[in-house]
């Protein structure tokens, strides 16, 4: 167990500090983007991120630190964690020939697989609210402030879209040997519905707009969850999670 | 859950296996003694793994029953590893960690105490604990397993392959420390195709074959029946076939060519009217050497599988 603890917080340790790296320059180069703001619409090439901008405008810093922190570096170094921390879980012992190992010792499956999930999760979502603290104390060196609270539940938002991104790669684990096919599945997946938010007329398919701009900054404004959004995103890791379960039951070294 | 008793050592019936369209194992029975060491032989595929994997439920059988000190296997058999240590056959270790950090590893689940006796298990085999397993060569990797195994307090420890790759000093070792822990009442099912190790070390012998056993005895029945083999080695190939052609009148139950030899099974206890037989046969080829009675079961492996045993 130690050495899944200090692997998970290691893990925790270093994606904190690449989110806090690019968060802070993110911070402080606001006045210098509030003022360009109006050129920086006008150039932008496409409509997806002129609606953004226009968000943004609307908002103020608050739509601007939304949309830098969670939209752009949680959501994208998210996918690539949640694919990362998720695809080794299972299929990575498979592959390196250790799963007989994990197997043999005289603890049960779902304990196994439930202190696995839980590890990383951890190393997925704790991240996402260590650096969200440190918006507010942020905000505050450009002159501007922002509330903790509704800021905490954007951070809730976002790590309930990024564990169900992680559950299902979790899940693809318990079922492949190959860890590198389950993150390349898991990142393709991601790049995918990236790219399908980005075009105009596809937009409204794509995951992404369940953690863009306008729905954290309505989570903000609210200082509420939207059912309709976490709900599934919650079953999804559930059920992910419960598949997860069945498929471990029955895995073979 | 049924109290685990030292009596009971591990009863397995018609234990089945498939893989797909592959029947790894076919309805198998086994028993394994307390205060024995029961040795289950068979060439790689033979099935070996996949029953002792059955055993402790790393792979859930298709069928049957097993019985671990007294503990039924059921659901993804963890009350019966709570009373029985296993030890892989698949060496594969986590080369990060030092072998201390490892041991801990490969004992969590356990009593508190057991990583100090794996410690010291692992302090007389002379394994360096704080170096990187990654730095340890197969035969110590295999060591610090076999220390693993050997620590927890209990009654059934099931071990695939636990000697393989180890040099003929460190494999007497531990053959010496399942002895030992065999005298102290544990039962210890035992696999490997290192039949000089199974021949010291077990009462009870299984060959086991395509998933199906083919023979079980005990090490003495097993000898007897090696003992009842005649050896006849020539000077090539030519001269043994020349030999087998006239050799039809020999009062064998059995016979086969290994080689320059010809391996003879001869009936009763006694071999002097296979000996006589042999040597009046008219016109064969002289021999170079012949041996009986003390053949290996090398020769029985040999004799059932029709391959080399390591």
């Amino acid at each position: 167990m130690r050495r899944e603890l200090r692997l998970t917080l290691g893990a925790t340790l270093a994606i904190s500090l690449v989110i806090e790296i690019l968060l802070v320059p993110a911070i402080l180069f606001w006045p210098r983007f509030e003022d360009k703001l109006e050129v920086l619409s006008s150039l932008a090439p496409i409509q997806v991120l002129k609606d953004q901008l226009s968000y943004i405008e609307q908002t103020g810093v608050a739509g601007y630190v939304l949309a830098q922190h969670f939209f752009k570096v949680c959501s994208s170094l998210g996918v690539l964690a949640a694919a990362l921390l998720a695809a080794p879980a299972v299929a990575g012992h498979a592959m390196r020939g250790t799963l007989e190992l994990v197997l043999a010792r005289p603890i049960s499956r779902p304990r196994m697989l439930l202190e696995r999930w839980l590890l990383g999760a951890f190393a997925l979502c704790a991240p996402v609210f260590l650096t969200t603290l440190t918006i507010p104390p942020l905000v505050e060196r450009v002159g501007e402030s922002l509330d903790q609270v509704p800021l905490a539940l954007c951070a809730l938002h976002q790590t309930l879209f990024l564990l169900a991104i992680y559950s299902l790669g979790f899940l693809g684990s318990c079922l492949s040997r190959n860890p590198w096919l389950v993150a390349g599945a898991v990142l393709f997946g991601g790049l995918l519905q990236f790219a399908l938010y980005m075009v105009e007329t596809a937009t409204q398919w794509s995951l992404f707009r369940l953690s863009d701009v306008p729905t954290y900054i309505d989570v903000y404004q609210r200082g509420a969850l939207d059912p309709k959004l976490w709900i599934p995103m919650a079953a999804t890791s559930l059920i992910s999670l419960g598949l997860s379960l069945v498929a471990f039951a029955r895995r073979v070294p | 859950m049924v109290a685990p008793t030292t009596a009971a050592g591990i009863v397995a019936r018609g234990v089945t296996r498939r893989f797909g369209s592959k029947l790894a194992l076919e309805p198998v029975d086994l028993d394994a003694r307390p205060g024995e060491i029961t040795g289950l032989l068979g060439p790689n595929g033979s099935g070996k793994s996949t029953l002792m994997r059955c055993l402790v439920g790393i792979t859930r059988a298709d069928g049957g029953e097993v019985s671990v000190a007294g503990v039924t296997l059921a659901g993804d058999g963890l009350a019966v590893r709570k009373v029985c240590a296993y030890a892989p056959g698949e060496l594969s270790l986590f080369g990060e960690l030092r072998a201390d950090e490892h041991l801990a590893w490969l004992v969590r689940g356990r009593p508190r105490d057991t990583l100090e006796r794996a410690r010291s298990i692992a302090r007389e085999l002379e394994l360096p604990l704080a170096a990187r397993v990654r730095t340890f060569s197969h035969g110590m990797k295999r060591q610090l397993l076999f220390a693993a195994t050997m620590a927890p307090r209990v009654p059934v420890r099931i071990l695939d392959e636990a000697s393989e790759g180890l040099d003929p000093h460190k494999r007497g070792a531990l053959v010496a420390v399942l002895e030992r822990d065999a005298r102290a009442g544990t039962t210890i099912l035992l696999s490997s195709h290192h039949l000089g190790e199974v021949d010291r070390a077990c009462k009870e012998l299984v060959f086991l074959h395509r998933g199906k056993v083919i023979y079980r005895g005990s090490s003495v029945d097993v000898r007897a029946r090696a003992s009842h083999r005649v050896r006849v080695l020539f000077q090539d190939d030519a001269e043994r076939a020349r030999f087998e052609a006239r050799a039809q009148s020999l009062p064998a139950s059995r016979r086969h060519a290994l080689g320059s030899a010809l391996i003879f099974e001869y009936e009763g206890d006694d071999p002097r009217p296979f000996l006589a037989a042999l040597a009046t046969l008219p016109d064969a080829p002289a021999p170079r050497a012949l041996d009986y009675g003390e053949l290996s079961l090398e020769e029985l492996y040999r004799d059932l599988y029709g391959v080399e045993a390591c």
